[in-house]
């Protein structure tokens, strides 16, 4: 297997398990409060797990060299999930300013999308992440300056989406140098991490202290 | 003017009410504790009854509310779940 199959292999792998830890790590806290913030943040790691699996799927598929119909459909269902995937994270941050009905636009706007994108050589998907992260910069940035807490994960979380961010615009780039792409994929793992991270200290750390 | 509480403090010193009356407590007692208004006061302890984090035992013809093996661990993970919010933003 080549370096880039290998590359691709591991970066999905890395972001299907940070998002199914992430999902299944948060569901008693959200089961106890029903908070729609961390609803948001569930289903948002939820699509990217979702998103993974098909592009990691996709990936394996594509050894027995199958038909660019079944390849068009994998990549429609993974822009998909990405798109619900991102616009979950922008409303986990700013569901108070927003009114609930609204949240269900998102899934006509992700779909066409997703269709749209096949057709423009994949820049839609990553001009409008690029836009969704950088929103979700800002907002959590925002959140940061205004914690009294400067202490809290807030900082890394907001170091988490500017990693995203990056890593889109490395997407962008690389296709015009190809070889940037290890970038792309390396800067959007250790966002994960970072996410993963955050999940893991937060809940871990009360478990022993309550402990 | 004091900060209007979210939901989840609400909920919290609801709980902690109750708690703090060896687990037994009446309504009109539990009223005046949360600081409601009447109106919201029935919709909390509604939906906290409808969640099982309370729940409603009558002895003598009067009403008492006790918290459930949930409302003990939504109260043992407050911090927690706070913190969580806090650390996300969310």
């Amino acid at each position: 297997m080549q370096l880039d199959r290998w590359v691709e292999l591991l970066y999905c792998l890395i972001i299907v398990f940070a998002s199914t830890f992430i999902y299944f790590k948060t569901r008693r806290i959200y089961k106890l409060t029903s908070h729609k913030g961390i609803k948001s943040f569930r289903n948002a790691f939820f699509f990217f797990g979702v998103a993974f699996l098909v592009r990691l799927l996709a990936f394996f598929i594509s050894f027995y060299h199958i038909s660019s119909t079944i390849q068009i459909t994998a990549t429609v269902i993974f822009n998909y999930f990405l798109s619900m995937a991102g616009f979950s994270v922008v409303y986990s941050l700013v569901w108070k300013n927003i009114p609930e009905n609204r949240k269900y636009f998102f899934h006509p706007l992700a779909l066409a999308i997703a269709i749209i994108d096949v057709f423009t050589h994949h820049y839609m998907i990553i001009v409008s992440q690029l836009a969704v992260f950088a929103y979700a910069m800002i907002v959590s940035y925002g959140n940061y300056k205004k914690s009294r807490d400067k202490s809290n994960f807030l900082q890394l979380y907001f170091i988490g989406l500017v990693l995203a961010l990056i890593s889109y615009f490395f997407n962008l780039l690389s296709n015009i140098v190809p070889l940037i792409y290890i970038y792309a994929r390396a800067v959007t793992a250790s966002a994960f991490v970072i996410f993963l991270y955050g999940v893991m200290k937060t809940l871990k750390w009360r478990k022993k202290e309550s402990a | 003017m004091a900060k209007k509480r979210e939901r989840l403090e609400v909920i919290h010193d609801i709980l902690i009410a109750v708690r703090e009356s060896n687990n037994s407590i009446k309504p009109t007692r539990l009223l005046y504790s949360s600081n409601l208004s009447p109106q919201m006061f029935r919709e909390y302890t509604n939906e906290l009854l409808e969640k099982k984090f309370m729940e409603e035992k009558e002895a003598d013809g009067k009403k008492t509310y006790s918290l459930t093996k949930k409302g003990f661990e939504f109260l043992e993970k407050y911090k927690l779940i706070v913190d969580f919010i806090g650390n996300f933003g969310l």
